[in-house]
């Protein structure tokens, strides 16, 4: 079985934080982590080779920079890692995005992708589907457990609303999978060194032979008009009520505004 | 000319020494496979401290029946001594020994000592196996050894008390001594034939019973008496916060990490369980087994790792195995056809020897090694296991691992937003380095101190301190990360030298020379670890640079307006900023100055000080076994009634005031920082 | 392809720097200078008072479809098991504003089997059109199956607009039919309008974990798409009497060509203690006071739909199990709402829990550090407060529901 997962650097967004100021993001020495999903769906893609063997290859697209989330996950315990790394990759949207990736997934081969969710920095849950579409790949998205493995088929659980469906799927296929899938195991330290010392693939658009009207700024229909910061943001507020009872009615309104309640 | 008995003694003399240099030898081929380190260096120190520990007895004689112990050395080298004329004038009825022989004071001395030590056995049994405290085995190899000696001296005593009656009561060199004249009257009615007879059976007697010691030595504990001086000679000569060896994965990345296995412990740690003298004083102070838990630190040395190293050594030698981290499974499963015993070379000290409950409940405090007599050192031992089990078999606690993450990833523990480290600082004016300009201090505020809502009060008073004392000084800010201290003592030395390496580039960039911090376990990783690294810096604690500065002068307080209610505070030592720095002073010292203060001191305090229970990575472990550590330190505390616990590290801070909540949440007692109480001075 | 200063138009006024949301362009000489970490995004390009920032395009042969072609928006009304959800009520009342502005139809894009009944909802919401497909094949969602018939659609009919609601169906096959028919989607969208010069829409969403929001364009192709985030946009009021046009069409999938098959659904299998997955928290520390308070949190959490947690301090005093335990040492947890009940908040707690979306702290202590977390602070006594709020919160949710499926 050949296994990729794709995964996505991304800036710990938690600590992406708003120069009260200047009104920009301070994106100065925010530390660089690989996408929580995406580590997720490294963890499926090791239990899952655990189980039934196979060899995983992490792939990401990214500056070279994005070389350290691929020995993270060389670190968990990937067998191989690509990054493909091109300046004309740059600006390019989920459609552009996916493209590349299904490319650089064509030349690597793949029975079975794994994909997080979403990145925790664009939130879109695109790529994912975007990169089995272009393959013309089966594809389940919110995928929170693998049931069991057939020669040409998945039984796998699905999140949906209030619950889970179990869904067959053929295999090729592409599974975008929940955080529920697994804990990411956190490396041991001899993953950590051999992942220092293993080769990581490296590979421009020509290698995967990707137009270059597909790809990048070139290949991405949406434009971005804007980046603003938003106003509305919780701040802490002591609710004060001359009564308790008061106080509980202040505060439901308070969640009922939230929806909450 | 030699008599017959003489021969006879020859012979029975050779054979002892044969089977004594035969055990010796097995002993000396079991430590060499050990791994190799260097105890060599410095033999002036090491001089010094032979003298300090072993001939003086340095940390025998704190306790009364170390006092006892150091009058049984003495006695027995004096004893040693006196064999040389007992035996060669027994087979030589006319040679004197020169100086010893015919030498009154001798005789004087050793009467004296035997004396002694007689007393001393009889408070030993008495102590042993009728006061029967804990930390003593009660073993017949303990009864035995007691019996013997007793023998040698008895049997020595009859044989003077023999001679001299035979010289008529009269002998020059028995002229001080009063044991021998004392016996002389158990003759009175015998011939000086019969006396003569007595006197040689006897000597037969004592002949046997001492030849039999000799040969016993080597094979029980009492292989101390040889060991242990060797130990004292070898003992570490670094502070006991530099112990932990340097490891570099990534140099070491083929080899195993950690031991995990016994000959991969150095002689010296090996040679620690042969000094080791089982008196059990590393039990009475670890505050892991009083409290309950599985980690016994006397067992672990005298037990459980010398038992497993001398059966697998002898395995190890036999099939003339120096190391079995090559041994494969076939290679093992075919040695163990031809010899059964051979299952012992596939024993892991994690787990199958050492149990892994024991092994996660050491808080590094150091007090085993503090009190240890013959200068073993546990906590190195325990940190390379940790370093096996952590590094090379990956198996530890989940909540370790996700400290281990967050310091990854968020530069602490906690895994609090990396970039609100210096949000503590915000209203106090206090500059970052990278824009302060000339600055003599760097305050390193540490994890706790930038997030720990307890800890972040020290950081505050510490700087309006300094502030006000005039001290120019910078912080780090969101550019400080964790120290590695935790981590390198849970056993990660790849995470913790991740850490210490950009720490390290940062510092040496910034050209820092001088570091006060108010983290004791900082302190220590800064001071004593990272010049390993490449950082040499002159680190103080803040109750020291304090001290300081009110010694010079330059801090002044004023008294408070109202006359404050008195203070009773309870000091309470951190073993890092105690027994790893030797600073007891300071904090006293500061606390003292707050007005109506009366200093109470605790049973266990400075180097005998009781661990509040976070040390070695445990504040970020469960306590689920025994008793939690520090309610027990907090009851020591509330014995003296006091009003305040005066702390000096962040973890204790933590750890105390947790306990406080729970055992006297009524009692209104505080706990506290000497800066803290003094910054409400200014 | 990337972004490029012209040097004589830029006067270095900086304009554009304070609108880089990657601190990528500085000013060198007097001129505004690109540095290694532009995105391309092209936030700086509009503010430039001089026109001097251009986004360089290889130059296209010719637009990719005809955009004027394209009239309409479409909404993708999700059902499940013969009930729309909420969301695509939503999305056709804001549809019909935005069709209004664009003076074009609003339709409703419907799959299922059986559902024909639901045409007459979405008239009332809005629509003047529904395109129905209605058979056993499209009884689930599925994605292969609702992909091909919204490609086919789109292909036969040419929206401009087309929302989804941001639910994971909506989000996986918008996503497949964006590449299929080649034009741009906008994820999890919070805001929508019609750019008043161009007729583009403004796609408002937030980035970078909500810490700022970008607005995107699909100025190209078409039809532009966005899902957008359930309980955002608000529901109008329906109006029974409208009717419309009912379009019937089928895919051309037959059940072999798709790729998956819904075996079982299974619902509410939510097991009882399950802290991280849980959307609400009721958490008590040291201030319960003793074990026997704890059913207060239990209750309240119990009335809120959520789950009981506890502090470290509880659980070490014994009162509650360690595996309720929330913070350092237990369970990391991000609810969407947290209630601290008697927690002081030390930072083996915080650690645990800062990242709910709203947190609520009951506490007796006003000086307790987590009122300086707390989205709201409620200084009292937890043993009167608690009681009363539970019992507020389950006459509420007696009385509630009907309330707010209407909406304002």
């Amino acid at each position: 079985m050949r296994i990729v997962v794709c995964v996505k650097q991304v800036p710990d967004t938690t600590e992406v934080k708003i120069d009260p100021v200047k009104n920009t993001l301070i994106r100065d020495g925010v530390p660089s982590i690989v996408n929580p999903f995406d580590e997720c769906a490294v963890e499926a893609a090791l239990r899952f080779r655990e189980e039934h063997g196979g060899r995983v290859t992490a792939l990401s697209m990214g500056p070279p920079q994005a070389e350290t989330a691929l020995r993270k996950c060389l670190a968990m315990g990937a067998d191989a890692a690509v990054l493909i790394s091109d300046r004309a990759f740059a600006g390019a949207d989920t459609l552009a995005t996916s493209f590349a990736l299904a490319r650089a997934v064509a030349k690597i081969g793949a029975d079975l992708i794994f994909c997080g969710k979403m990145a925790i920095d664009g939130d879109t849950a695109q790529v994912g589907p975007g990169i089995a579409e272009h393959l013309s790949l089966t594809q389940v998205t919110n995928v929170q457990k693998i049931k069991e493995v057939h020669a040409d088929h998945l039984l796998v659980e699905r999140v949906c609303d209030g619950g889970y469906e179990l869904v067959r799927a053929k295999t090729p296929a592409l599974l975008a999978v929940e955080k529920t899938v697994g804990e990411p195991r956190y490396p041991s330290v001899r993953g950590s060194v051999l992942a220092q010392q293993t080769e990581i693939t490296k590979w421009s658009a020509a290698d995967i032979e990707a137009p270059e009207e597909k790809i990048g700024l070139n290949g991405s229909p949406t434009q971005v008009m804007q980046i603003f910061t938003p106003e509305t943001q919780l701040h802490s507020e002591m609710l004060e009520a001359p009564s308790e009872d008061a106080l509980c009615d202040l505060l439901i309104g308070k969640l009922r505004q939230a929806e909450i309640l | 000319m030699l008599m017959p008995q003489g021969i006879i003694f020859l012979l029975l003399a050779a054979l002892a020494a044969g089977i004594f240099i035969r055990a010796l030898r097995h002993k000396w081929r079991i430590l060499t496979l050990g791994a190799p380190e260097n105890r060599f260096d410095q033999p002036g120190r090491r001089l010094k401290n032979f003298a300090a520990l072993i001939l003086m007895q340095g940390k025998m004689v704190r306790e009364f029946y170390g006092v006892i112990h150091l009058f049984i050395f003495w006695g027995f080298i004096f004893i040693l001594l006196g064999e040389i004329p007992l035996l060669l004038e027994g087979i030589f009825p006319n040679f004197t020994v020169p100086l010893l022989g015919d030498n009154p004071y001798f005789y004087l001395i050793k009467d004296v000592l035997s004396l002694l030590v007689t007393v001393g056995l009889f408070v030993g049994i008495i102590r042993r196996w009728v006061m029967r405290p804990r930390r003593l085995y009660r073993t017949a190899e303990a009864a035995l050894v007691v019996a013997l000696v007793l023998a040698v001296i008895v049997s020595d005593w009859l044989i003077g008390a023999a001679k001299l009656a035979l010289a008529g009561g009269v002998l020059p060199a028995f002229r001080l001594t009063v044991v021998y004249p004392l016996l002389v009257p158990l003759f009175a009615g015998l011939s000086p034939d019969g006396i003569a007879v007595f006197q040689s059976t006897m000597w037969w007697l004592h002949v046997l019973v001492f030849l039999g010691f000799f040969v016993y030595i080597p094979n029980s504990k009492h292989l101390h008496v040889l060991a242990a001086p060797l130990n004292g000679y070898f003992a570490s000569l670094t502070p006991p916060g530099a112990q932990i060896k340097p490891l570099d994965p990534l140099a070491a990345a083929g080899k195993e990490y950690g031991v995990g296995r016994i000959e991969n412990f150095t002689w010296k740690q090996l040679l620690d369980s042969f000094a080791c003298g089982e008196c059990g004083r590393c039990l009475e102070v670890c505050p892991a087994n009083l409290s309950g838990k599985p980690l016994n630190p006397k067992q672990m040395i005298c037990r459980t790792l010398k038992e497993h190293l001398l059966e697998k050594g002898e395995v190890m030698r036999r099939h003339d195995l120096s190391s079995t981290e090559d041994l494969s499974p076939e290679k093992l499963s075919a040695l163990l056809r031809e010899d059964p015993e051979a299952a012992v070379l596939g024993k892991s000290l994690l787990g199958d020897v050492f149990s892994e409950d024991a092994l996660w409940a050491c808080t590094t405090c150091g007090a085993c090694q503090e009190v240890c007599p013959v200068s073993n050192e546990h906590v190195g031992k325990i940190i390379d296991m940790r370093r096996f089990a952590v590094m090379n078999e990956d198996r530890y606690a989940p909540e370790l691992r996700l400290a281990f993450r967050n310091v990854e990833s968020k530069f602490n523990p906690w895994g609090v937003s990396w970039s609100e480290r210096a949000a503590w600082a915000k209203q106090l004016d206090v500059p970052l380095w990278k824009d302060a300009g000339e600055v003599e201090y760097l305050f390193w505020v540490g994890c706790a101190g930038s997030f720990d809502n307890s800890a972040k009060r020290v950081s505050e008073a510490v700087v309006r301190l300094l502030q006000a004392a005039g001290v120019r000084f910078a912080i780090l800010g969101r550019e400080e990360k964790c120290c590695g201290d935790f981590i390198r003592r849970a056993g990660n030395e790849y995470l913790f030298r991740l850490m210490a390496q950009e720490n390290v580039a940062l510092l040496n960039r910034y050209g820092v020379r001088k570091i006060v911090t108010a983290c004791p376990h900082c302190l220590n990783t800064l001071k004593n670890e990272y010049p390993d690294l490449g950082g040499r810096f002159e680190v103080i604690h803040h109750t020291q640079l304090l001290w300081q500065l009110v010694k010079e002068g330059r801090l002044k307080l004023r008294p408070p307006e109202t006359t404050a209610p008195a203070r009773r505070i309870a000091v309470h030592d951190s073993c890092y900023l105690g027994r790893c720095q030797n600073e007891y002073e300071a904090p006293r010292a500061l606390l003292s100055m707050i007005p109506g203060t009366q200093i109470l001191e605790m049973e266990r305090r400075k180097d005998r000080s009781f661990c509040c229970g976070a040390g070695g990575a445990r504040m970020w472990l469960e306590e689920h076994l025994g008793e939690r550590i520090n309610l027990m330190r907090v009851r020591q505390a509330l014995e003296t009634e006091p009003t305040t616990i005066g702390v000096n590290c962040p973890y204790c801070l933590t750890m105390m005031e947790d306990g406080v909540k729970d055992l006297a949440p009524d009692r209104g007692v505080e706990v506290a920082d000497p800066a803290v109480l003094l910054a409400q001075l200014l | 392809m990337s972004l490029k200063i012209r040097a004589e138009l830029c006067d270095g006024c900086g304009n554009c720097l304070e609108r880089c949301p990657f601190g990528a362009l500085e000013i060198k000489g007097g001129l505004a200078t690109v540095l290694e970490t532009c995105t391309s995004c092209g936030a700086c390009v509009r503010v430039c008072p001089h026109k001097a920032i251009e986004l360089i395009r290889q130059p296209r042969k010719a637009a990719p479809v005809k955009i004027q072609d394209y009239r309409g928006v479409w909404v993708f009304i999700e059902q499940h098991e013969g009930r729309i959800d909420q969301v695509a009520l939503e999305l056709l009342s804001e549809g019909r504003k935005l069709a209004d502005e664009r003076g074009a139809e609003l339709a409703g894009v419907l799959l299922g089997s059986g559902v024909e009944a639901l045409t007459a909802e979405c008239f009332a919401y809005g629509a003047d059109k529904v395109y129905l497909a209605d058979a056993p094949l499209y009884e689930h969602y599925r994605t292969d199956a609702y992909t091909d018939v919204l490609v086919q659609l789109i292909r036969r009919y040419k929206p401009e607009i087309i929302l989804y609601g941001a639910t994971n169906n909506g989000r996986d096959f918008a996503a497949r039919i964006a590449v299929r028919v080649n034009t741009g989607l906008t994820a999890d969208c919070t805001g929508l309008s019609i750019d008043p010069e161009t007729g583009l829409l403004r796609q408002t969403r937030p980035a970078f974990g909500g810490n700022v929001m970008a607005t995107i364009l699909c100025p190209n192709h078409r039809p532009q798409m966005a899902t957008v985030r359930p309980k955002v946009m608000k529901t109008a009021a329906p109006d029974p009497e409208r009717s419309g046009e009912i379009i019937r069409f089928t895919g051309r999938l037959s059940e072999e060509q798709i790729g998956t098959r819904v075996l079982d659904i299974v619902r509410g299998a939510v097991s009882g203690v399950n802290l991280q997955d849980a959307e609400i928290i009721v958490s008590g520390g040291r201030g319960l006071g003793g074990p026997e308070h704890y059913h207060l949190i239990e209750e309240l959490a119990e009335a809120l739909g959520g789950v009981a947690g506890a502090s470290r301090a509880a659980v070490d005093a014994g009162w509650v199990p360690q595996y309720r335990q929330v913070g350092q040492t237990g369970k990391t947890v991000a609810p969407r709402l947290y209630v601290a009940c008697g927690i002081s908040g030390a930072i083996q707690h915080l650690a645990g829990m800062n990242t709910s979306e709203i947190i609520v702290a009951v506490n007796n202590d006003p000086a307790a550090p987590i009122f300086n977390i707390a989205t709201f602070g409620l200084v009292g006594d937890l043993h009167t407060i608690l009681p009363l709020l539970t019992q507020k919160i389950r006459a509420l949710k007696q009385s509630g529901p009907a309330e707010k499926k209407v909406g304002a």
